[in-house]
């Protein structure tokens, strides 16, 4: 299935062993959406690297440029003022918001429900308004800067903030109950897709795909990061170890970061937002290792210096790489736990796939030296294959 | 979850005890991170023991091209992140593989070799994960010699 | 001679079913919209009324694309044998005034069994595609046939029974409606019946777009795919109009006499038009079901259920 699928939000290729309906075997072959973009970090000065960190990922803009900054203003040793780590958190969490609520409706539209679809992208707006009130942009924020955020929220807006999400709030508990209760999406997202407890602790899996299997981790909790560890919450966790364990816990997510948001508005200390920082600098040599709690999982980034302006290595591990081992381990039938093809959107949908994050690394010329190949030449050496 | 997890110098102590002069540095960087630096023969016996401890997920694998050698660093720990990094040489980037310890470390092994051409023994499936399928063999992109050809505008 | 062809072609004949069903493909479309917080169609005539129509006509001026490896003569004559049996079979439903544009004795029987051969045409559509997705859209539609085609037909022929006669005019003309009480059942196990055969939300498991890419359908382009998409309209208007017939009274209602070739159309219409409401309601409030599912479905509750009925409705007749 793919690599070109209605499914597929970005190009990805399933290979599936099918005996009539059911699948006996699987593989993922994400390779199709390569950029390049570690290789590309290690020649771009630590401020450039972050609009590049940025747009790894389309929807989880804001995890990458949170991970980024904190990432080396570790290294680097910059202080960021209070109040920034506050609005960095309220941004970071409308983003789960609107991360969750598009998965919401995709999977409705997987599940051929699109009522939900339409409903869940409606609500979406909402945020991505509020998104662009506060930062400027809808889907890619531009809000974290090396040193803080570029932007303040003030009262207007943070009343706004409030009475939008309120009446969000609303709809997605409806939401949440048609979940626990439409026995069509029930009948075609409970027990599909399994995924063992013992299993997600062994393929390593993160975020919404261990949590729903029992496993209760998160990164704001296990290692929090910005000011999580003023700002209450409590992690969703299920025990169901499938796609509709995971559908409630990204719903539950949901609700709780609203609760997060509000929180923060109330508490935010005043004060600076950003700490100026020159735009070419030399951290001293050394590495660090940042962690966050991405809408897909727990997001992991290390950077190593030396001492030059421009990082050594930068390495971004995405939770949806880290969830690939479990979601080829989903796809595959085993003894009476029978996978049909109907599963295979639904199974590959619950992990939150995000390629565009995960295939990351390079694709601009094959040799790097010899041949030089036209375009069109090379347009006629893929088709052969 | 396994029990508590261990603080960060419980974790250094365990592989100072464990291993002996097999490390080469341990620090504590800050609150939760440790980094620690193995030779390559114990790289594993590492992680093993990490995992005995409790410290029993990993998060990544890094590859860094570092000049006569190749640098791999395991991610391990929930809510410690501990480093634990060792060195292969160019001329022979060998390493056992995690698969036994953690079987969703194929696919990062995977992209650690492609990348930068470090074998991890063992692994059942060191095949292409993220190049494209025409990329030549013997290439790998993250090596510090590899300069990536900047593309030619559209005309 | 020529009032012969009018009727035949224009009135109540072709031209005023394609219109019809065009019609009710509107209103599909409109309710649905707008229980999703959408407009719907909107700008082609007046409320989008015409969008049917130019959706069609989009269709045709696409280009014919015949896959390499299609066996040319089933993928030519599937759309045109489609289009011709769900329109001949609609030739029987009254649909303007109390008998059908034709009528015999035992027509309702000849419908069903045109019914079911389009559902094998179907699957040869399918079939006579080479691509993976068509195939397995195929084998779901004519596994479903497995499921919803009996309890189709004991539902219609439990009415008939209790109705003594298999002459679809015959039961317009009584205008009897047969909604409440044993004949509930029937209402409620045709409705269910006939939208598994329509492929619509929830059971359109031989098209899911979002797992097999349009299943059956996915190769035909250009005309072909404009006349699988009319037989289909005609299809809806086929199964709410014997729905109509059978148990909501026929496209009869009070009138004052004389005004019954002006009234009744408007009647069928409306009737029509409700049970193509209840559809949309389905449509907009459900997810899709999985095949397996559906059978045991069918076989674990419709079946059992469509015999009880067509027994019951034999003894009480």
């Amino acid at each position: 299935m793919g690599p070109q699928h209605p499914i597929h939000p970005e190009a990805t290729l399933i290979k599936l062993k099918v005996e009539g309906e059911h699948v006996v075997d699987a593989d993922i072959d994400a390779s199709f959406v390569h950029r390049g973009i570690e290789k590309a970090l290690e020649h771009k000065t630590y401020v450039q690297g972050l609009f590049l960190a940025e747009r790894i990922c389309g929807i989880c803009n804001v995890a990458h440029t949170t991970c980024y900054t904190l990432n080396v203003e570790g290294l680097a040793g910059i202080e960021v003022p209070q109040r920034a780590l506050w609005l960095r958190l309220i941004v970071e969490e409308l983003a789960r918001v609107s991360s969750h609520l598009l998965w919401l409706g995709l999977l409705a539209h997987v599940v051929g429900f699109e009522s939900l679809f339409m409903l869940a992208f409606r609500d979406r707006e909402v945020v991505l308004d509020l998104m662009e009130e506060i930062a400027g942009g809808r889907v890619t924020s531009g809000y974290n800067v090396i040193g803080g955020v570029r932007r303040d929220i003030d009262a207007a807006t943070a009343y706004k903030i409030k009475s939008s999400l309120a009446k969000l709030k609303e709809r997605v508990v409806k939401y949440r109950r048609l979940l626990e209760e439409d026995p069509i999406v029930r009948a075609r997202t409970v027990g599909v897709g399994y995924l063992s407890p013992s299993e997600a602790k062994e393929l390593l899996a993160v975020g919404p795909v261990a949590r729903a299997s029992g496993i209760a981790y998160d990164i704001r909790v296990n290692d929090p990061y910005l000011v999580h560890e003023e700002v209450p919450f409590n992690p969703v966790v299920y025990d169901t170890c499938d796609a509709w364990g995971r559908a409630m816990v990204r719903v539950g997510e949901i609700l709780e970061s609203i609760g997060m948001i509000v929180y923060a508005l109330d508490h935010a200390p005043s004060g600076e937002i950003r700490a100026r920082v020159p735009p070419v600098f030399r951290p001293p040599p050394g590495e660090n290792v940042t962690r966050v709690e991405a809408p897909r999982g727990e997001l992991l980034h290390y950077v190593r210096s030396d001492g030059s302006e421009k990082p050594y290595r930068y390495k971004v591990r995405t939770p949806t790489l880290a969830n690939l081992p479990a979601a080829i381990s989903m796809l595959k039938s085993r003894g009476d736990r029978v996978v049909h093809i109907a599963d295979v959107p639904v199974i590959f949908g619950s992990i939150d796939p995000c390629i565009c994050c995960t295939a990351r690394v390079l694709v601009v010329n094959e040799k790097g030296a010899a041949k030089e190949f036209q375009l069109d030449e090379l347009a006629a050496k893929r088709w052969a294959r | 979850m396994k029990g508590r997890e261990p603080s960060e110098e419980e974790v250094v102590s365990w592989l100072r005890e464990r291993l002996g002069g097999a490390v080469l540095d341990a620090r504590v960087a800050r609150k939760r991170r440790v980094f620690v630096r193995v030779d390559r023969e114990h790289f594993k016996t590492a992680l093993i023991a990490l995992k005995e401890l409790g410290v029993d997920f990993l998060e990544a694998l890094t590859g860094v091209d570092a000049g006569d050698s190749i640098e791999v660093i395991a991610h391990v720990g929930r809510s410690v992140s501990v480093a634990v990094e060792t060195a292969v040489p160019k001329g022979d980037p060998r390493l056992p593989s995690l698969v036994d310890l953690y079987p969703g470390a194929e696919v990062y092994e995977r992209e650690v070799w492609e990348m930068l051409g470090v074998v991890f023994e063992g692994n059942p499936r060191l095949a292409r994960a993220f190049l494209p399928e025409d990329w030549p063999k013997g290439v790998y992109p993250l090596r510090k010699d590899y300069e990536p050809k900047h593309p030619e505008p559209l005309r | 001679m020529i009032a012969e062809a009018l009727r035949a072609f224009v009135y109540p004949g072709i031209a005023y079913m394609v219109a019809l069903a065009l019609l009710l493909e509107w209103l599909d479309r409109k309710i649905v919209a707008r229980l999703q917080n959408r407009v719907g169609p909107y700008y082609a005539g007046p409320h989008g009324l015409l969008q049917p129509l130019a959706d069609l006509i989009k269709l045709l001026a696409k280009e014919d694309v015949v896959p390499l490896g299609a066996d040319r003569i089933l993928f030519t004559l599937s759309p045109i044998a489609a289009f011709v049996v769900v329109t001949v079979a609609a030739a029987f439903v009254p649909l303007a005034s109390t008998s059908g544009l034709v009528s015999a004795e035992g027509d309702a029987v000849a419908v069903l069994a045109l019914i079911t051969i389009y559902l094998l045409l179907v699957y040869t559509a399918g079939a006579a595609s080479p691509s993976r997705y068509s195939q397995v859209g195929a084998v779901r539609a004519a596994h479903m046939l497995l499921g919803f085609e009996i309890p189709l037909m004991l539902s219609c022929l439990g009415v008939l029974a209790s109705a003594g006669s298999f002459r679809l005019s015959e039961l317009a003309a009584r205008g009897s409606v047969r909604v409440f009480g044993l004949h509930a059942v029937g209402f409620a196990i045709f409705l269910i019946a006939a939208q598994a055969e329509l492929e619509r939300l929830p059971f359109d498991i031989p098209e899911a777009e979002q797992e097999i890419v349009s299943g059956w359908l996915v190769e035909y382009s250009s005309w072909r795919l404009a006349l699988f998409r009319l037989a289909r309209d005609i299809e809806l208007l086929l199964l709410s109009g014997l729905a109509v017939t059978l148990f909501l009274g026929g496209p009869v209602g009070p009138s004052p006499p004389g005004a019954e070739p002006l009234l009744y159309p408007l009647y069928f219409i409306a009737k029509a038009a409700l049970i193509v409401f209840l559809f949309s309601l389905v449509r907009a409030s459900t997810a899709r079901i999985r095949l397996d599912q559906f059978v045991t479905f069918c076989w674990r509750y419709l079946v059992p259920t469509s015999f009880a009925y067509f027994a019951l409705a034999v003894l009480v007749a």
